[in-house]
């Protein structure tokens, strides 16, 4: 059997384990300069650099998509359905465009839609139009 | 030549390298209290109290937009413009509301896709049509 030699570590030769909290998670990695090494259960957290703040945050360290983040760049185009459109609470603004291949509110002149001047429909068994004029 | 004394590690005051695996990254940072060393080519995943379940979803570590997370908060006003709206699959409801210089559709010839009530205005004569049967 061969002889075998073992070198001894002396204590400043080796790593002792850190009492400090682990560094948050950056956006450049880095080998640090501690002497001590972290131990295998410590937690990072997400640092404050990891997310740009504009369109995600972190709120008591979980992210989350900042209010008023999405912007008209965030939106695909068509990514908008009738289905996330819900009933007006405004006015939407044409700005002149066209309402193409749009339909006239279906009702009857016996049960017509709630008056307000200017709203028009389309009386389902006559066919005629009708447009409100005044609003008792 | 100086004397130099050199102090021995013994097992039980240096840091052995764990085979455990890493934790989750969490919202709180801290230490740990393992008595073994993370290896320098460690990983660790985003757990999943890093989002906060609204907007983001932690699916095994992989963050994606949570289906149905951008609500009307995260919206910015004004993002949603025309280009983000596809061709509607259901009827708009203007809710009273009044549709801001609008423009009927312009056509030369009278819709394809002739539904009751449609709307359009001749380009030629400059008159207005509604279509009051659709049947052949």
């Amino acid at each position: 059997m061969a002889d075998t030699w073992k070198e001894v570590a002396f204590v400043d030769d080796v790593a002792s384990l850190s009492e400090y909290t682990a560094h948050d998670i950056g956006t450049e990695a880095a080998a640090g300069e501690a002497v001590d090494a972290s131990r295998h259960d410590h937690v990072h957290i997400l640092g404050s650099g990891t997310v740009d703040g504009t369109s995600i945050e972190l709120n008591a360290n979980a992210l989350r998509v900042v209010a008023d983040g999405v912007t008209e760049a965030n939106i695909h185009d068509d990514a908008v359905g009738s289905e996330h459109i819900e009933a007006l609470s405004a006015n939407l603004d044409f700005a002149g465009q066209e309402a193409q291949e749009m339909v006239v509110h279906q009702a009857t002149i016996g049960s017509p839609p709630t008056g307000v001047v200017g709203k028009w429909f389309q009386d389902s068994a006559t066919k005629k139009l009708y447009v409100c004029t005044a609003k008792s | 030549m100086a004397v130099i004394w050199k102090e021995i590690a013994f097992v039980q005051d240096v840091a052995l390298l764990s085979a455990q695996t890493a934790h989750d990254i969490g919202t709180t940072a801290a230490a740990g209290v393992a008595t073994d060393a993370s290896k320098h080519d460690h990983v660790h995943v985003l757990g999943a109290a890093c989002v906060d379940n609204s907007t983001i979803a932690n699916t095994a570590g992989v963050l994606s937009i949570k289906a149905d997370g951008i609500g009307a908060a995260q919206i910015a006003d004004d993002a949603v413009g025309s280009e983000h709206i596809e061709a509607l699959s259901a009827a708009l409801d203007f809710a009273g509301y009044q549709s801001l210089d609008m423009v009927i559709h312009q056509k030369s010839t009278a819709p394809t896709t002739p539904v009751v009530g449609k709307l359009w205005h001749d380009s030629d004569d400059q008159k207005l049509y509604i279509c009051t049967s659709s049947s052949a």
